[in-house]
């Protein structure tokens, strides 16, 4: 006998949780819905990240013993806005939102697949024990995998389900990524009377971001200024301007090299200027690339085929819980969920993503 | 009840407590206790109080600290002692009627012998307790007094557990098997659970609950399947009733001639013509009753000598108490998320 998830259940569950109103901070009612789901079945416990980061909930992690070496299976509770009151309709075999709000199905999809599979995982043959750590805030900056109680987890290697790419697919390689503020002071001066006095901030950013390499750099690298600021009048030369940008790549070197090449320009451009410039960045995440006989990798190949999936490998342009993972030694994929238009209004999933999604957390649960 | 041998053992039972921890139990200034005493326990705040049939609070049992998701409490009728099933704090402890501890399954210090138990049953002919003790795959039979007199190994996923109230034979919902499993009552010792198996039927998906009925047969719910089957003494088939979508408990309740279920998903208490043999593809046709619009009710629990049905509402915090015709006769409410109850209806 080999348990397999309800499909009926799981449309159901994803229904459900597509619901619940949780956006970064706000996990509460989400964390609640999963451990009334699931606490009678297996141990759940919440760590400590809420308070770390000044949210309402923390990461949950759900224990299911079994046998052999234990997995480490990784959804968010998160979505972004807007998310409050999600109403779900399926047409044409998709789950969709009313149109008003995203559907989130990044990531209550994956939240909604790994609940059917700690239901059902009683019932599982040879199974290898399981951890389900359900993280807070992933959207706004992987807060809660970066915060989260890892001397509880016994994973040796870990699933995050959480990419935008149909079942099947997995991303082994992702970009770090470096933020960067930098803000310009001058000096404030009247632009009619005395212009002569002023140092303009905002000339000085100008300057800056026209120098800066920006776009792909290679094809492993991008970078990006992508807010900027400052000015108080028409009629005042502006003392300060502030701009944000952010470089990824997935070589770290080069992410470096950017990073200098940016703090170069901005440094340039305010001594040109006669001002100066305050720099700081601060790391989103660190990049990882796995190889192919990784064992998450090699269980993800004979998983897939298990569940009828031929394995694809991707590089993700994007930050994920995965990167964290990696960077703490617990060797991560990323796993395709099937969510199409993740962040927008038009968000869907098919149906029958959520049940292919569903069988093949099975299968990573129970092929040798 | 059936007296015959064991009541020597329950009589024994109740001397020995009395000489040992705890003094006699008394309702108040003294007075022996009279009343029906209801037994809650609250999920949400790990709370565990007994009330009496108006609602007022008798006793706050123990709190977060002490529990941790208790999970299942059951009564001895005969002296009132009242056993508690704590998930996460891996304990069983006994109390006695009024309340007072009796005994503990060892803790952490005493290396803990049960590891996140879900479910218990009291044995009416003995006073003992047969424990489901998922997280080591076993079931134990813990005599009256506490001792262990026999662990029972082999199970998978051990879920829903019943003492049959006349033999004394239990009745075990194996979920990781898909089988409900009847042993003797009698087993003693380490024993694997093919040495005592008395009954095995996996025509089944996912069985959770189970109630032993007083003739020997045994009755049991699926989740997976909607259902609720009627088993013969030897675990057969004898009739099959379907229409649930999450049926989560079950009692016997023999003078009345039912068997009540509760179905946490439709939100309804259905009371079962115990006599119903044969396939019925919906509750409706072989119930004497049907209480709807219920919010997730997640226990049942038949006083059948007082012909009271209490009904755990999780998800409105309530404790719906009907009679035999399915009339509310109460309300209890301020729960905060009632999982688990008993009652006894004293002396
Ligand atoms: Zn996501």
């Amino acid at each position: 006998m080999k348990a397999k998830i309800n499909r009926r259940k799981l449309l159901r569950t994803f229904k459900e949780v597509a619901a619940i109103y949780g956006p970064g901070k706000r996990e509460r009612d989400v964390a609640d819905y999963i451990s009334s789901r699931l606490e009678r079945l297996w141990p759940v416990s919440e760590d400590g990240a809420g308070d770390a980061i000044d949210g309402d909930a923390g990461n949950l992690l759900v224990q299911i013993e079994g046998e052999g070496e234990p997995v480490l299976f990784v959804a968010h509770m998160d979505t972004v806005e807007p998310c409050a009151g999600v109403k779900t309709k399926v047409e044409d075999g998709y789950v969709m939102s009313g149109g008003d709000t995203i559907l989130g199905a990044d990531d209550r999809a994956a939240v909604a697949a790994l609940v059917e599979l700690a239901e059902a995982a009683a019932r599982m043959r040879a199974r290898r024990p399981l951890e389900l750590l359900f993280t807070v805030a992933e959207e706004i900056g992987l807060l809660g995998a970066k915060h989260a109680d890892y001397a509880a987890v016994t994973g040796k290697m870990a699933f995050v389900f959480d990419a935008s790419e149909p079942p099947g697919f997995a991303v082994v390689a992702a970009p770090g990524s470096e933020l960067v503020t930098a803000t310009f002071h001058g000096r404030a001066a009247h632009a009619g009377i005395e212009p002569e006095k002023g140092i303009n901030a905002i000339k000085m950013a100008a300057s800056a971001v026209a120098t800066m390499r920006l776009g792909r750099i290679d094809h492993e690298t991008t970078g990006n200024v992508g807010l900027i600021s400052g000015g108080r009048a028409t009629n005042i030369i502006p003392e300060r301007a502030e701009i944000k940008g952010e470089v990824r790549s997935h070589d770290p070197s080069k992410l470096a090299a950017h990073v200098a090449h940016i703090n170069e320009e901005i440094k340039k451009a305010a001594a040109e200027s006669g001002g100066d410039a305050e720099i700081s960045w601060t790391q989103a995440y660190v990049s990882y690339r796995l190889d192919e006989d990784a064992p998450p990798v090699a269980l993800f190949r004979r998983a897939a085929r298990a569940a009828g999936l031929e394995p694809k490998f991707v590089a993700g342009g994007g930050g994920s819980d995965a990167n964290v993972l990696n960077a703490r030694g617990i060797p991560s994929i990323v796993i395709g969920c099937g969510m199409e238009n993740p962040h927008t209004t038009d968000e869907r999933i098919a149906a029958a993503s959520l049940e292919k999604l569903a069988e093949l957390a099975t299968a990573l649960a129970t092929t040798a | 009840m059936n007296f015959s041998k064991p009541v020597y053992i329950a009589a024994f039972a109740a001397a020995c407590c009395f000489l040992t921890a705890c003094g006699p139990d008394t309702g108040g200034a003294g007075a022996p206790i009279t009343g029906t005493r209801i037994w809650v326990a609250d999920q949400p705040d790990s709370k565990v109080a007994i009330y009496d049939e108006g609602g007022s609070l008798l006793k706050l049992v123990g709190r977060f600290g002490m529990f941790n998701k208790p999970n299942s409490i059951d009564v001895y009728e005969y002296d009132g002692a009242a056993w508690v099933c704590d998930f996460y704090t891996n304990r069983i402890r006994k109390f006695s009627a009024g309340g007072n501890p009796l005994y503990a399954t060892p803790g952490q210090e005493g290396g803990f012998l049960v590891r996140n138990p879900v479910a218990l049953s009291v044995s009416q002919s003995s006073g003992e307790c047969w424990v489901s003790d998922r997280g080591n795959h076993r079931v134990l039979r813990l005599g009256a007094e506490g001792g262990v007199l026999a662990r029972v190994t082999g199970f998978r996923y051990p879920r829903g557990i019943s003492a049959d109230p006349a033999a004394g034979d239990v009745w075990v919902a194996d979920e990781g098997n898909d089988a409900v499993v009847k042993i003797a009552g009698t087993a003693s010792g380490d024993v694997p659970v093919a040495a005592v198996e008395v009954g095995r039927f996996t025509g089944m998906e996912n069985p959770w609950a189970v109630a032993a009925d007083a003739d020997g047969k045994g009755w049991a719910c699926s989740r997976e399947a909607g259902r609720v089957v009627k088993l013969s003494p030897q675990a057969a088939e004898l009739a099959s009733v379907g229409g649930f979508a999450n049926p989560v408990a079950l009692a016997v309740d023999e003078p009345a001639g039912a068997v009540y279920v509760v179905d946490a998903e439709k939100g309804l208490l259905a009371a079962l013509r115990r006599n119903v043999t044969g396939t019925h593809k919906d509750y409706g046709a072989v119930a004497t009753f049907v209480v709807r619009n219920l919010a997730k009710p997640e226990d049942v629990f038949a006083d059948e000598n007082a012909g009271r049905i209490y009904v755990a509402e999780m998800g409105a915090g309530n404790v719906r108490v009907y009679d035999r015709d399915g009339e509310l006769i109460n309300t209890l409410g301020g729960f905060s998320g009632p999982g688990a109850l008993a009652a006894w209806d004293g002396d």
